[in-house]
């Protein structure tokens, strides 16, 4: 076993959309998946047009890319026009407009901004280039969180004086629960995502789907493991329960990975952080705790010059309701005019994982 | 046809040069080398930080992101899923 071409089986991808259609409402029904990848595998493997059309997928704000604020990209920006500098990062903030510029705009006036594919090739370039003063752009999700701990962890073991990491390092349940709190949204299951819970395990989405009464499922990315997902969220809807489920079985467990957690317990601590289209979300960021503050690039680096603010209020772009589900990318009056993927004029747009992105892929 | 699209895109993914910050991907562990494991998928071998799973084997498959071992990936676990979704109807 693969793991991957069992669970990309079309005839049985058949029968568990029949039995979503047997067991579907006959109300709209709205069920959203958090997490991009989860949003690109569905219109990747066209398993919308599976599924019945009184159901509606939205797409949640599980995106790190998109919902990176506009400040963390301004200052990204800032730090990469000092002398010396190199800044590492993930290939999808590259393209991600900040107020006036973007990181692919800098990489070609100053040549010094590197894709990396690991937080760990960040070390291998600072210890290439002991003279530069190396900025990595440590933004993700519980997944990559503990990933990045990691590294600052092998950069302090090996006293490293000329790298840093500038954080947007953001927690999932407390978006999911900003968003079920929000009764406008009328969201009537979450399809949690498979990866960020295998770190974090069950327990979080336990309470959340007991708190506000709404299912809960997590589920892995091939196309039987989202269908089945939706299966069990439908299953839940139409009997009228709500529980917290587990789709994922073969890597997600109730408590999830303890060492990974207890790596992030000891490099971070829970911060308020600014989600872009959400606002504030109390204790839902994390940021480097004291112990590593010379590797805090937020308080080690300082920005050469002020941000020249782009006006924002003339843009149109959708991407704040987007990332809330209260628009789809349709309904924007920029999307595949103004903003394309070549273009983006909205992170949504960006990235892999953004919902807009995937709808012009895909749509 | 669709498995060649998805393994080309893997080669993409794994390379680095795409963003997906959440993706995984399975790889059987071929060799454990300290912190580090050599792990491969088709043709593909990487070596990845394996201390977030302390306890994982040589032929153990493991979700990797971002250059770390993130979860082991069940096997009994995975036939369950398999059998449960056989058994719809």
């Amino acid at each position: 076993m693969r793991y991957i071409d069992e669970f990309r089986d079309e005839r049985l991808a058949g029968k568990i959309s029949e039995e979503i259609r047997r067991i579907m409402p006959r109300r709209s029904v709205r069920i959203m998946e958090v997490c991009g990848t989860h949003t690109h595998n569905f219109f990747k493997f066209g398993l919308d047009k599976l599924l019945p059309g009184n159901l509606r997928l939205i797409s949640g704000p599980g995106c790190p890319v998109c919902v990176s604020c506009r400040d963390y990209i301004d200052t990204a920006i800032n730090l990469s026009s000092a002398p010396g500098t190199i800044i590492t990062t993930f290939g999808d903030m590259l393209k991600v407009p900040g107020s006036s510029s973007s990181l692919e705009e800098e990489r070609a006036k100053w040549g010094n901004i590197q894709v990396v594919y690991s937080p760990l090739d960040s070390l291998e370039i600072a210890r290439r280039n002991p003279a530069n003063n190396v900025i990595f752009l440590a933004v993700g999700f519980e997944t990559t969180a503990s990933a990045i701990a990691l590294a600052i962890f092998a950069a302090k073991k090996e006293k490293m004086n000329n790298l840093s990491f500038l954080t947007s390092l953001k927690l999932i349940p407390p978006a999911i629960t900003y968003l079920a709190e929000d009764r406008s949204l009328n969201i009537d299951g979450f399809l949690c995502p498979g990866h960020v819970s295998s770190i974090i395990g069950m327990r979080p989405y336990i309470s959340i789907a007991s708190r506000y009464a709404i299912p809960c499922c997590v589920a892995g990315f091939e196309p039987l493991d989202i269908l089945k997902g939706i299966h069990m969220l439908i299953r839940q809807i139409a009997s009228k329960k709500a529980s917290a489920q587990n789709q994922y079985i073969r890597a997600v467990t109730k408590s999830g990975n303890s060492a990974a957690q207890r790596i992030m317990r000891e490099c971070f601590c829970v911060t308020d952080a600014s989600w872009r289209g959400l606002g504030v979300i109390k204790r839902s960021g994390l940021k480097i705790r004291d112990a590593f503050s010379h590797f805090d690039a937020a308080k080690v680096c300082h920005p050469l010059r002020k941000a020249s603010r782009r006006p924002q209020a003339a843009s149109g772009c959708k991407c704040a309701q987007i990332l809330k589900g209260k628009a789809r990318p349709d309904e924007c009056a920029l999307f595949k005019k103004k903003c394309t993927p070549e273009n983006p004029f909205g992170p949504c747009m960006v990235s892999q994982e953004g919902v807009c992105n995937a709808y012009y892929k895909y749509s | 046809m669709i498995r060649v699209f998805l393994w080309g895109k893997w080669r993409w993914v794994i390379s680095g040069r795409a963003g997906n910050m959440c993706l995984a991907i399975p790889m059987k562990v071929k060799e454990i080398e300290g912190a580090f494991a050599q792990v491969q998928t088709g043709t593909i071998l990487r070596r990845v930080n394996i201390q977030m799973l302390p306890g994982i084997k040589k032929g153990d498959y493991c979700l990797v992101h971002a250059g770390f071992a993130i979860q082991k990936v069940d096997a009994r676990k995975a036939r369950e899923s398999l059998k449960i979704l056989n058994e719809i109807y």
